[in-house]
């Protein structure tokens, strides 16, 4: 089993895959995907370096191990019966070809695994990866998977082969203990999910309360000053003109109230769902900014949606706009909102400065951390992609509904 | 002014006077209750008009119109349990010849274009009312769609259902 994690840099045949990643590049709309898997390759490497991937502190418990073998030459996958069950696909629906199995990922470990696994045919460089897995009964798993060669007496590559590791639990153990660590140091994000929460709460209940008490009596004001004059007929052209003024500044002083009551939580949520309030906010940014957004969510289906999911994936959406506002100088931006059976995603995109994830602290700026602190509560994850002059990505990833296990699960992140 | 239900001619209204033409029945929806008063007094002044219910929240507003079958509804946005574009859609199945006229404070012409989008009739910032209640009232018994002032110029072919 390959458990090295020294990367090697020795050279292989090129493989079909490889081959396909090239053509893909030289054909035309595709930047930004080939964008996106570069940078997961970079993040990938930069994992192997920092010893990340591989690493066995979290003393996996009760771990599942399943196993595969991929024939090189006759391109035929034989998986373990472990490993079906891992998944969570039907033994008898047979082992799908290797692209299919981007259906058992989120999009950024897909791009990961993709990446090793090129570069394992390249290089014959082993791999362990630490993945997010869409399981068959909708539930998120992670998962550590282990690729290696298998060459004959010539050196010629035959068969990659590995494991796949079922480590949630061990995920969640390690999640408790720092939770519970940070919980009796009386920082880190449980104090932050408190704070998010109840600031969304008041800000909810204040809202509230400006919609269903002042505006409703502000509202019965300008009609009542609109139906004086019809009331009083015999009133002078200057009386009637200081009540026009009279019912102007009160209507004036509604749309403020309506500004700052959407500004705490936005009604066109509740009323006419994600859709139409992601539209919306990148109408309002667009007039805002003068940024340009396309923005398109035609996918999201209201009804499956957890309301809670629903405003933190709003806000984060807010955010990531309001990022790209302060820091990106982009020109365009690209937004899209899609839904599967199991998750909402989010990727925005734009043509801006960018930044080097490396060194620069904007991946650690405050509008970062409170799009994590979103996701943390919600279970949902956030990957970034960015390079200076190359504009950043961001996808983002969120469960359909909030987890029985709640803030327990709120845990399973993996946050840059 | 037109109505589909035609109760009698010897009907009352909701003052108990007897009026002569047909009797539009009408539902108030709005969970402020100081809303209803003033919609409810001044829809009075119309002899035609007779207020059949009142109710607070939308799930009782979808339950009412398809008991009452009223001619008209007047639909708040911002509503308990059900909000008031889910109960338009929901009063459209279960009492289709009722035309819906909207009454709200929000005045955001993109969600006044998706409230019209349910098939409603029109719609009216609760802060004009006192000016046009009474001919949003009657553009929509008429079978016109309906939108204040300050919405003109605003293209009403996007807010078509």
């Amino acid at each position: 089993m390959g458990t090295n994690a020294n990367p090697l840099r020795s050279h292989s045949t090129l493989h079909q895959l490889t081959q396909r990643k090239l053509e893909t590049r030289s054909q035309p709309g595709t930047n930004e995907s080939n964008r996106q898997i570069d940078a997961a390759a970079r993040e990938c490497r930069i994992s192997f370096n920092r010893g990340l991937i591989g690493e066995t502190e979290d003393g996996v418990l009760d771990a599942v191990k399943g196993s595969w073998q991929w024939d090189i030459k006759t391109d035929v996958t034989t998986w373990s019966e472990q490993l079906y069950w891992i998944i969570g696909r039907d033994r008898g629906s047979g082992v799908p070809c290797f692209r299919e199995h981007s259906t058992f990922y989120t999009s950024s470990s897909w791009s990961l695994l993709l990446n090793a696994t090129i570069e394992l045919l390249r290089t014959g460089l082993p791999y362990e990866l630490r993945l997010q897995m869409l399981h068959g009964d909708g539930t998120r798993r992670w998962v550590m998977i282990r690729g290696e060669p298998v060459r004959d007496d010539r050196g010629d590559l035959l068969q990659l082969r590995g494991t796949v590791e079922d480590i949630s639990e061990s995920k969640r153990q390690t999640a408790m203990n720092s939770r519970e660590l940070q919980g009796r140091t009386g920082g880190g994000h449980t104090v932050g999910d408190r704070l998010i929460h109840a600031q969304e709460e008041y800000n909810s209940k204040v809202a509230s309360n400006l919609r269903d008490n002042v505006c409703q009596r502000a509202s019965m004001l300008a009609v009542w000053i609109q139906s004086f004059s019809s009331s009083f007929p015999g009133l002078s052209p200057q009386e009637e003109f200081r009540l026009e003024e009279l019912w102007q500044y009160t209507t004036e002083l509604l749309t403020e109230l309506d500004r700052v009551a959407d500004e705490l939580y936005p009604s066109y949520l509740d009323l006419l769902g994600l859709r139409f309030a992601i539209t919306e906010a990148c109408r309002q940014f667009t007039k805002k900014t003068g940024i340009a957004v396309e923005c398109n969510c035609t996918d999201i289906r209201a009804e499956h949606l957890d309301k809670h999911i629903v405003l933190a994936f709003f806000r984060v959406a807010e955010e990531a706009l309001a990022n790209i506002a302060k820091h990106s100088h982009a020109k365009n931006v690209g937004m899209k909102v899609s839904q599967n059976s199991m998750e909402l995603v989010l990727q925005v995109s734009d043509d801006g400065v960018g930044f080097d994830e490396a060194t620069s602290k904007a991946a650690t700026g405050i509008g970062f951390l409170r799009i994590k602190e979103r996701l943390r509560q919600i279970g949902g994850s956030l990957a970034v992609w960015s390079q200076p002059g190359c504009g950043t990505s961001i996808e983002v990833h969120a469960p359909l509904r909030m987890s029985e296990r709640g803030a327990t699960d709120s845990q399973r992140l993996r946050l840059l | 002014m037109q109505c589909r239900n035609n109760v009698g001619v010897s009907a009352l209204n909701s003052k108990g006077n007897p009026v002569d033409g047909p009797i539009i029945k009408v539902l108030l929806v709005d969970d402020f209750e100081p809303w209803l008063s003033y919609v409810r007094s001044t829809l009075e002044t119309q002899r035609q008009l007779l207020i059949v219910g009142e109710v607070t929240d939308g799930l009782r507003a979808i339950q009412r119109a398809q008991e009452l079958q009223p001619d008209l509804v007047l639909l708040d946005l911002g509503l308990p349990k059900v909000n008031g574009i889910e109960a338009a859609r929901r009063i459209r199945q279960c009492a289709p010849n009722a035309k819906i006229l909207f009454m709200s404070e929000v005045q955001s012409w993109e969600i006044v274009k998706e409230a019209l989008r349910t098939g409603a009739g029109g719609y009216v910032v609760k802060a004009d009312a006192g000016a046009e209640l009474l001919d949003a009232v009657n553009a929509v018994l008429r079978g016109e769609k309906f939108v204040g002032s300050r919405f003109a110029g605003q293209d009403l072919a996007d807010a078509s259902d």
